[in-house]
């Protein structure tokens, strides 16, 4: 199945442990990863920010509750 | 010699010889969630099977993810519980879960070492069933599983890579487990068709419920329908649950236009996933988008309140092994119509104590919505009867004891 990039960039800051403010990742690291690599994601993670999905700390981006329980329901 | 988990080999022979004890004491839970980090129902049951255990005696001791802002160390109604950090950033999630597993390990090892070692380690799904193996081999601790779905049947098929390794250790977990645990009939005959299980080696032993949420809140019942759009004299139609094809909401929301057409009603879903931007789509297709209200995850009291002030839930899945939100539905007092599919068409019998319709089918959800909807002494009898059922047959206490027993069929 394939899932919009929203949902990718969830379980990507998941994958990665940035599920609060001190594990914060960059956009960079994100990019790094296969799904996302070479992917124009500015825009959805403006939007998971909007939605209170996503919080931005000085550039560095880590999941609200919201956003952790949303990435990972794929899979419970 | 020394294993991972840093025991000797004395130590695992001393816990198995410890293990000889037909009735186990110590028990290490694994699971890859327990509240607050709800991720779906897993969490729930670990959660009501430990507390439940540690009212008959046992020590229970959870390994569990972390959840930013609750304690790595905490004691909960007489269960411990340890919340694991997972250190390293993982390329994928199937890594993810591995290197969880190797953390989740570590931490095991230590607490070994603490409290002299396990009775029985109780894996919850394959998610944590690596961990279970190694703890299983290197302390001499029997190992017994549950089987919360199946991945076969919650993808729609094993149809990647990822797929093929899941359904791979749910193979395992049958083959290495004592005893495995599966929550109704239907799965036991789906596990036992799937991975050939001799019929004695699975259990099936419900899920419970904690009805005392339902028992204890008092919500204000025009305040909190307002809170969601509905209007005093309009029917509140409630979908709680994962936004995941799974779950069938999408449905729901096609079978919603029919319904409107007879009654005054709207539509609540609460809960959130991936399928999320599609079901809004949908309902705004509909035509009725405005009668439909996403209000992504609620917290638990606030679930609780609208449950309690619904005039009825739906529950469209399309797979389901158990179907615990059913249970709730009806401690709630609150009709319930679901799908006839696999736990769900176990826990509700039809016209007595909720009401089944066919799953991926709008036209018979809408008849069934109708059917209560349509006739209140029917709705008044359903919830009576359900009330009843949920009070026979689905309490956490009646569940530890049959997971006792799994405990010490495997011990003998």
């Amino acid at each position: 199945m394939v899932f919009p990039l929203i949902e990718e960039i969830l379980i990507m800051l998941s994958n990665l442990g940035a599920v609060e403010e001190d594990r914060a990742v960059t956009k960079d690291a994100l990019n790094q990863s296969e799904k996302l690599r070479g992917k124009s994601i500015d825009e959805d993670v403006k939007r998971l920010i909007e939605t209170g999905y996503v919080k931005d700390h000085n550039g560095r981006l880590y999941l609200t509750k919201a956003g952790l329980f949303r990435a990972l329901s794929r899979f419970s | 010699m020394s294993g991972d988990l840093g025991l000797s080999q004395q130590d695992g022979n001393a816990a198995l010889a410890g293990n000889k004890n037909k009735s186990p004491k110590k028990i290490l839970m694994l699971s890859w969630e327990y509240p607050p980090r709800i991720i779906g129902g897993i969490s729930r049951v670990v959660e009501g099977l430990s507390k439940a255990l540690t009212g008959l005696g046992l020590e229970v001791h959870v390994v569990t993810n972390d959840m930013p802002g609750s304690p790595a160390e905490e004691v909960d109604e007489g269960v411990r519980i340890h919340r694991v950090r997972v250190d390293t950033p993982a390329p994928n999630f199937h890594t993810w879960v591995l290197l969880m597993n190797h953390f989740f390990a570590k931490r095991v090892g230590i607490l070994a070492r603490e409290i002299g070692g396990f009775d029985i380690v109780h894996v919850h799904d394959w998610l944590v069933f690596p961990c279970g193996v190694e703890t299983r081999n290197f302390t001499g601790c029997p190992m017994v599983s549950t089987l919360h779905s199946l991945e076969y049947k919650r993808a729609g098929g094993i149809n990647s890579p990822e797929g093929q390794m899941i359904e791979s250790f749910e193979w395992w977990i049958t083959y290495d487990s004592g005893i495995v645990i599966v929550c109704s009939g239907s799965m036991k005959e789906d596990v036992k068709w799937k991975f050939k299980v001799p019929d004695e080696k699975i259990w099936v032993i419900p899920i419970g419920l904690n009805k005392r949420k339902f028992l204890q809140a008092r919500p204000d019942w025009k305040a909190v329908r307002s809170k969601y759009g509905v209007g005093d004299s309009e029917k509140l139609v409630l979908f709680v649950g994962r936004l995941t094809h799974q779950k069938g909401c999408e449905y729901l929301i096609r079978a919603f236009p029919s319904v409107v057409k007879f009654f005054n009603a709207k539509l609540v879903i609460v809960g959130d996933g991936y399928q999320r931007g599609e079901l809004e789509y949908i309902a705004l297709t509909t035509g009725e988008g405005w009668r439909i209200k996403f209000t992504g995850f609620l917290s638990d009291s606030d679930v609780v309140d609208l449950m309690l002030c619904s005039d009825l839930m739906v529950i469209p899945s399309v797979y389901e092994p158990f179907g615990v939100v059913a249970l709730e539905g009806m401690a709630a007092g609150i009709p319930v119509v679901a799908s006839n599919v696999d736990g769900l068409g176990e826990i509700i019998k039809h016209e007595y104590s909720g009401i089944l319709v066919y799953p991926r089918d709008p036209s018979s959800i809408s008849w069934g919505i109708s059917r209560v909807l349509g006739d209140p002494n029917l709705a008044r009898t359903i919830v009576e009867n359900a009330k009843r059922e949920v009070d026979k047959k689905y309490t956490w206490e009646a569940v530890a004891q049959l997971t006792l027993k799994a405990y010490e069929q495997t011990l003998r």
